[in-house]
């Protein structure tokens, strides 16, 4: 089921959060978080049954490895066994679903063999279920985990909002909110609070998301065919792309914060306007927030992290992300993707190191160094979505070679005389004037520049809402802080329906696939 | 906290719903696609996907096209000729095995039809059995799940034509007339609009999609085939069997196929595979005629007769009709062998002449 659907919006989130708040009021304490595990297990199951037993297992296994290595009388290299076993059969999991396929792909192509494919169903949410668990068997290993009830367990894996797509959420922030949660009376606010933030969320996805994948498909499609792209054609493509992931998938996150927050469920926040970054270090505080949190915690740290030297350190930080890379999906350009954002950061880090020790600069050359370093960023980062989006190494090297223009640049025909005396003056400098099937006019990348304006300038909705407390984390507190008020109920409900409206152009969610 | 949460949640919800309520109001009482009733307000589109439900809804009909652009250009009026009664053109331009199956069964099933004639392109029936055109097939048209209905009430693009057919019929007092007299029989036929000819032909390809790109790289299973021919095309013709099937394989020209073969032979060995599978599922079946145009002389190879390299004019149209009428060019199992072989096809360097032969011809007047 799609957050973005009729189904969810109109019938699986109210039946659920009025079943929720009835057995709150009348039923036994367990009962509204069984009823939540009940949700939660049909809202996965709707895709496909046979998924279940796999999060099943999964769950009991995990619980009860869990239950066993926070034992105080075990011994220390039998406890490490645990948990190395526990981790290898959590990554064996996931490896064989994700990536068994991959690595004879691979294999095939390195050694000229021969060995056919599995057929594998990919598991719904295998990769954010997957490290949660094994986040939590760290933990019990570690003793930094309570005694938690396996149905709340069962919750805090499987809990609708955040398990197909993330945010990835950690035990010590959920567990406390499950248990503390069973009494808890209606609070109109949360409710208020939730619909506020899906309908943005939704709004995200479903009204610019979804309109902005029309001008970022066909150009990848057509690199992916192995067509020739220009210039203006490439970075209207690139461009678009980057825009369409920043607003669906900060767009899914919102909505499951806000449909948590219904249930009085307050998620960490995931996605904090990373196009703002002023860097590729800020970048990755800001974007997907939950997987680089675990990434540093559970690989990086454990890798060594910053304590062996600064070569170990940036081999460390390299390994991180080539592995971040592959998390998200099984192929060399997500390892080339993840690579180039480690050697990035690499860059960065070497950077700060060579220039820590310069004195301070006044304000104005700190305010056009933040801006430089705002648009070198956004140009890595938009570089690097291409091997993310193309889906071939060949299909994301035609992107870059009309990104840097070596294809030329072709506008559509109707400028050479729209723009009276500059039209032909860029004719002349070799530019060729030509409608392409991509690229019809320069509106729409008129509009892209000012969206990407937008992102980078305004306050999002957590900032907005800041005084509501939103997410688990502080963010920074927008100078216009949004009233609950009949008035902005108005225009929340205008945008539900305009959101509403356009559902019938059901689409996935990006992230899906991860 | 709690007074201003009620007034914000009172507020969004008053909005929400009058806005809904006034959206599925405007949308059922304007109908834009003919759903519901036979609206006055609502313009016929040529649109086959989302307007072949209303015309099989609000109008009767005994007879009826299926298929591809390849069969748009047949005319009611001969259809009404030559087999009798009322005739409908529903086809979907570009339409996938699932599309076209939907389309005929939703057909099937609202009214009597006598005969269907099924145009089957070869490139709809390999793709993967239930493969519709993404969000672009309105698969709630299709369907009697009153639920689905909300699609339609709710959807975006049916607000705008709504309110663009809307405004139509409010712009002039005779525009009621005009929108309820508008034909609904010729909405998809295109067969004026182009150009025949070779210089036409090679200017449409090369602006448009070009001549068939090199390409090794297509792979399609077997299994795809057969499930496609199974589900969409036998399981529609058996669950009806008081219907005549009039199946055929449209005339791509000779060049076409020979630059398939020659271009991207594993595609060109998909649509031989498929032909033959539709000649061994189908033929058995007593209310089935399978008729073969893949090789009409006369036609095929005389460019003359097309826009491009696979689209041909309504004169082959019409005559395609008048051949399945009189028997012509009926397969039947025994000529398994034949169905999809191309013995005399071009070759090499007789290609690349016929292109530029093609492209240097001068233009008809």
């Amino acid at each position: 089921m799609l957050f973005n659907s009729f189904e969810f919006i109109l019938v699986f989130l109210p039946v659920v959060l009025l079943g929720y708040y009835l057995l709150k009021r009348t039923a036994p304490e367990a009962a509204p978080v069984l009823w939540l595990v009940a949700a939660s297990l049909f809202f996965y199951s709707w895709w496909r049954v046979e998924y279940l037993p796999l999060l099943l297992y999964s769950i009991l296994g995990n619980y009860s490895l869990g239950l066993y290595l926070g034992r105080e009388a075990l011994r220390p290299k039998w406890r490490k066994l645990v948990l190395a076993a526990g981790i290898v059969i959590n990554l064996g999991l996931l490896g064989y679903y994700k990536y068994a396929n991959f690595f004879i792909e691979t294999l095939n192509a390195l050694a000229g063999t021969r060995w056919d494919g599995l057929t594998i169903l990919l598991p719904l949410a295998i990769s954010f279920f997957t490290f949660q668990q094994i986040a939590y068997l760290v933990d019990s290993y570690q003793g930094k985990t309570r005694h938690y009830g396996f149905l709340h367990y069962c919750l805090f894996v499987s809990f609708f909002p955040q398990l197909i797509a993330g945010p990835i959420v950690h035990h010590r922030d959920m567990m406390p909110q499950f248990m503390r949660n069973r009494r808890q009376p209606l609070q109109l606010d949360n409710i208020s609070i939730g619909l506020v933030i899906f309908t943005v969320g939704l709004a995200k996805k479903v009204l610019i998301a979804d309109n902005l994948a029309l001008f970022a498909t066909p150009v990848f499609a057509k690199a992916d065919a192995g067509g020739t792209l220009t210039l203006v054609e490439a970075w209207q493509g690139a461009l678009a792309y980057s825009l369409q992931l920043y607003f669906d998938f900060s767009g899914y996150c919102d909505m499951a914060v806000g449909a948590a927050r219904c249930f009085g469920i307050v998620l960490p926040i995931n996605f904090n306007s990373p196009y703002r970054s002023r860097n590729i270090i800020e970048f990755w505080r800001r974007w997907h927030i939950t997987l680089s949190t675990f990434l540093r915690d559970y690989l990086y740290i454990a890798l060594g992290g910053n304590r062996l030297g600064p070569v170990r350190r940036y081999a460390n930080l390299m390994l991180t992300m080539l592995l971040g890379g592959l998390w998200h999906g099984a192929g060399w350009n997500f390892a080339i993707w993840g690579g180039l954002h480690g050697i990035f950061l690499v860059i960065n880090h070497g950077w700060r190191g060579l220039t820590s020790g310069i004195p301070a600069m006044p304000a104005w050359i700190h305010r056009i160094g933040g801006l430089l370093g705002m648009l070198l960023t956004l140009v890595c980062v938009v570089f690097a979505w291409v091997f993310f989006r193309a889906e071939s190494l060949a299909g994301a090297v035609a992107m870059l070679e009309g990104m840097v223009g070596r294809n030329g640049t072709t506008l559509p025909a109707k400028y050479l005389s729209r723009w009276s005396e500059f039209g032909p003056w860029l004719s002349q400098k070799g530019v060729n004037f030509q409608d392409l099937e991509t690229l019809q006019s320069l509106s729409p990348l008129w509009n892209m520049l000012a969206l990407w304006v937008f992102v980078c300038s305004a306050p999002n909705i957590y900032n907005l809402l800041a005084h509501k407390q939103p997410v688990l984390e502080e963010v920074q507190r927008s100078r216009f802080a949004l009233p609950l008020t009949p008035l902005t109920g108005f225009f929340c409900g205008l945008l539900l329906v305009a959101g509403l409206l356009s559902l019938s152009r059901v689409s996935e969610f990006l992230y899906f696939q991860f | 906290m709690q007074a201003s949460s009620k007034s914000f949640l009172l507020s969004i919800l008053f909005t929400a719903g009058l806005s809904c309520l006034t959206i599925i109001a405007l949308n059922a009482y304007v109908d834009p696609w003919r759903f519901f009733h036979d609206s006055g307000l609502a313009h016929w589109d040529s649109d086959g996907r989302q307007q072949n439900p209303g015309i099989i809804r609000q109008r009767a009909f005994n007879v009826a096209v299926i298929g591809t652009s390849m069969t748009q250009n047949f005319r009611p009026e001969e259809l009404q000729q030559l087999f009798g009664g009322q005739a409908a053109v529903l086809s979907i331009s570009a339409g996938t095995g699932r599309e076209q199956a939907l389309t005929a069964g939703l057909a099937l099933q609202q009214q009597t039809l006598d005969t269907l004639v099924w145009g089957v392109h070869p490139g709809s029936f390999i793709l993967p059995a239930q493969e519709v055109k993404g969000n672009a097939f309105p698969g709630y048209l299709y369907d009697n799940h009153w639920l689905n209905d909300i699609y339609y009430l709710f959807n975006i693009s049916n607000i705008e034509k709504a309110l663009k057919d809307w405004r139509g019929a409010l712009r002039s007092l005779s525009a009621r007339q005009d929108v309820t007299g508008q034909s609904w029989q010729n909405l998809q036929y295109w067969g004026d609009k182009y150009q025949y000819g070779c210089p036409d032909i090679m200017a449409l390809q090369m602006s448009r999609r070009g001549l068939p790109a090199v390409s090794d790289d297509f792979r399609v299973a077997d299994e795809q085939i057969v499930s496609n021919v199974s589900e969409n095309l036998l399981a529609t013709v058996q669950a009806h069997p008081g219907t005549q099937f009039k199946l055929f394989f449209p005339p791509f020209s000779e060049l076409y196929w020979a630059l398939l073969a020659e271009r991207q032979p594993l595609r060109y060995a998909a649509y031989r595979r498929l032909m033959r599978e539709v000649v061994i599922q189908l033929t058995p079946e007593p209310n089935v005629e399978l008729f073969d145009f893949t090789a009409l002389q006369g036609v095929v190879d005389n460019l003359q007769n097309y826009k491009d390299l696979i689209h041909f004019s309504p004169q082959i149209s019409s005559q395609l009709l008048r051949m399945m009428q009189a028997g012509e060019f009926r397969v039947t199992d025994a000529q398994l062998g034949t169905v999809g072989h191309f013995p005399h096809l071009m070759k090499g360097a007789a290609i690349n002449m016929a292109v530029s032969e093609c492209l240097q011809a001068p233009a008809e007047g």
